[in-house]
């Protein structure tokens, strides 16, 4: 849970073991270059490994506002640095696309995305007033599919041959998951019961 | 029973623990080590036993010990 949010503020949260708080898109390329030259953080996202400058991995990145475009970038408490950051983009109609990358692989199956998603899931239904949020896994991102499903999304539909696998060379199919504000409350009503 | 079975062991080995520790009503999520990392190990090792690449619909579907048993059922062995 948050303090009362203004659009065009700032985005800070709290879970049990990280500090969230938003990036600017310098901050973003900054922290998040180093992470650029290994092929499993970056080929996931269709993007390759190992040719971006400093320059050019600033450039690929969007400009964040937070009033309807976020990066939040990820801390484990007790000092450490930037271990990832989650994204979030809101369409005009309330409807979020995130997606998550978590560059530090030492975090690797530790629950960050688990956790931190549930927090930033909650920031957008709560205080940006998403009716819906969403995401695109490449199907063979088995582990991103694994999270998406643990947090109640729906698997709606696939894009097929909608982007490009720089591990494979080749076209890669999507998965499309989705989230209703309702069914989100209603899992997190489940949670607080048990 | 049998391929429920082959799908304790196969999670077993995936998640590098003994069958024991596998429940037979295992899901994603809710055993213990099947995590995002233990997730990906599963559906590699199911792949390497079916020896085939899932199609999409497949990969969505597992989510329990019952889905990669039935996955496997499915596999008809060829005989050499």
């Amino acid at each position: 849970m948050t303090d009362r949010w203004k659009p065009g503020s700032a985005v800070r949260l709290e879970t049990p073991r990280f500090q969230l708080a938003s990036l600017s898109r310098l901050q973003a390329a900054w922290h998040s270059y180093a992470w650029t030259s290994d092929p499993l953080v970056m080929h996931p996202y269709g993007l390759e490994a190992g040719s971006w400058t400093r320059r050019s991995w600033h450039r690929r990145l969007r400009r964040f506002n937070n009033r309807r475009r976020f990066c939040i970038g990820i801390r484990p408490k007790g000092g450490a640095g930037l271990i990832g950051y989650e994204t979030a983009e809101v369409s005009s109609q309330g409807v979020a696309f995130i997606a998550v990358m978590i560059g530090d692989r030492d975090w690797w199956g530790k629950g960050v995305v688990q956790e931190t998603r549930s927090a930033v899931i909650d920031f957008l239904f709560e205080n940006v007033g998403c009716a819906r949020v969403w995401g695109t896994p490449g199907i063979r991102n088995f582990p991103s599919i694994f999270n998406y499903q643990k947090l109640g999304f729906t698997c709606e539909g696939t894009l097929r041959q909608h982007g490009w696998d720089p591990a494979t060379r080749r076209r890669q199919d999507y998965f499309i998951f989705g989230l209703l504000r309702d069914e989100w409350l209603e899992k997190r009503k489940q949670q607080a019961a048990i | 029973m049998r391929r429920l079975d082959e799908a304790r062991r196969l999670v077993a080995h995936a998640l590098e623990k003994t069958v024991d520790e596998i429940a037979p009503g295992g899901a994603l999520g809710t055993q213990s080590g099947w995590d995002s990392l233990g997730h990906m190990r599963i559906v590699m090792s199911l792949e390497t036993e079916l020896d085939r690449t899932l199609a999409a619909h497949e990969i969505i579907e597992i989510k329990s010990l019952a889905d990669i048993a039935a996955l496997l059922a499915s596999h008809i062995a060829i005989p050499g």
